[in-house]
């Protein structure tokens, strides 16, 4: 395949759009070239500054309520601000309850564990350090304090991932790893912590001993370290991860 | 106002009406002004509700509407001329091959760039590219109702979607340069 090809295909290769003669073709290219290589990852991260930061609009308020009236149904127009009022009052009532309730739910805990990408998707994560040393990130969790087990972070290159860097976060007002590590095919957050320290959701897909879920878009793997868990989440298409997960032994 | 029974209209506002927020989006990237966009969604609801027998309760509404709505922009214009041309293929080879001097981590440019920036680069995109763009990238449609709401094959969304990525980099990068964000 050559250049100019490649190039016509990278938005289907991005998206995970290609057939799998084509996906062959496409692999095997950027393997060899590399600025197609850098294209392809530039455009994964696009995809994901688009969809993070390309603006919503709002219909206007005026403009709403003309389109609203013209086709609602006439016992809903008469009855729409009373019903606005009531449910204005449900609302605040039901997102106090669950926002108390989900605080300590498992579920919620994956869906800030999505959120972790999500932020870093958007440029928002937090880095205390940047270094590609594994070496020099333990050393640094071990300098705060606050983490106390020896296997902090993992070298995961064997999976196709360069450490970025970490930093100490808390989870459900537990201390965590987070670390940050970078791939052609997109992100993958790590967070590490004592086993019973933070509640997770039983089910998910099972691979080996470890779990596998899919959380607003984000695949999360969870796994036991002996007495720490780790968790991966990623924005990497899921059934390419689950390889991923396969191929790094030792994790 | 629309004839129809209370039932139709029940279904319809049901469906239909929570989507407004969505097609008026895709509106504003499509037309690039607001009373455009509110003329466009209004004829889109219009037509929509004359045509609402038509849909199938159960399949895609979004996709349905957006492609009324991609229908209306597209007759609009095509007798106002008012739509800038495609992009010339040798303007978007040197978009991808002018690269080489401005090498950023894609991930900082990310980190960086403003929200209006990318407002700004998606409104600037020619409408051939921006309509793919905005279908697939920010409505998260499939490449396949994509094709269907643009009336061309798969393989033309596709390296139309390309072009147009490839363009927006070089577009974002541009204001981080202007900004001092990267050299």
């Amino acid at each position: 395949m050559r250049c100019d090809e490649y190039r016509d295909l990278i938005a289907a290769d991005v998206d995970g759009q290609l057939g799998a003669d084509e996906q062959h073709a496409a692999d095997s290219h950027r393997a060899t070239c590399a600025q197609c290589a850098e294209l392809h990852r530039e455009q994964h991260h696009l995809v994901a500054l688009l969809r993070a930061r390309a603006p919503k609009f709002r219909v206007p308020t005026t403009l709403r309520e003309q389109v609203q009236q013209r086709y609602e149904p006439l016992d809903r127009r008469s009855l729409r601000w009373r019903r606005v009022v009531l449910v204005g009052v449900a609302v605040a009532a039901v997102v106090l309850v669950v926002v108390s309730t989900l605080r300590s739910r498992p579920e919620a805990t994956l869906a800030k564990l999505a959120e972790d990408v999500h932020e870093v998707e958007a440029g928002k994560a937090a880095l205390a350090i940047r270094t590609d040393s594994i070496e020099e990130l333990r050393r640094y969790y071990r300098s705060t304090g606050k983490i106390d087990f020896e296997r902090s972070a993992d070298d995961l290159r064997s999976a196709g991932l360069r450490l970025i860097g970490g930093a100490v976060h808390t989870l459900d007002h537990v201390t965590t790893t987070f670390t940050l590590y970078d791939g052609p095919r997109g992100v993958v957050v790590c967070r590490r912590f004592r086993v019973g320290s933070i509640r997770l959701p039983g089910g998910g897909e099972r691979i080996g001993h470890d779990q596998v879920f899919t959380v607003d878009g984000v695949t999360i793997a969870v796994m036991h370290l002996g007495d720490i868990v780790c968790t991966l989440a990623t924005n990497i298409p899921r059934a390419e991860f689950v390889r991923y997960l396969r191929t790094a032994k030792g994790m | 106002m629309p004839k129809g029974g209370e039932g139709k209209r029940d279904h319809f506002a049901e469906i239909a009406l929570p989507l407004m927020d969505t097609v008026y989006t895709a509106a504003m990237y499509l037309s690039r002004n607001p009373d455009d966009a509110a003329e466009l969604l209004q004829d889109t609801y219009l037509r929509a509700y004359r045509g609402w027998n038509q849909f199938a309760v159960g399949t895609n509404c979004k996709a349905w509407l957006l492609t009324i709505l991609h229908n209306a922009f597209r007759n609009r214009y095509r007798s106002q001329s008012r739509e800038p041309s495609m992009v010339e293929f040798d303007e978007f080879a040197h978009h991808v091959d002018d690269q080489s001097g401005s090498r950023d981590p894609s991930s900082v440019l990310a980190a960086q760039v403003l929200d209006a920036d990318v407002e700004a680069a998606l409104r600037r995109l020619p409408g051939e590219f921006r309509e793919v763009v905005v279908l697939i990238d920010l409505q998260e449609l499939t490449y396949e109702e994509a094709a269907r709401i643009v009336g061309c094959p798969i393989g033309t969304v596709r390296s139309r979607l390309a072009r147009a990525r490839a363009v927006l980099q070089k577009s974002l990068r541009q204001y981080a340069k202007e900004r001092g964000i990267i050299r």
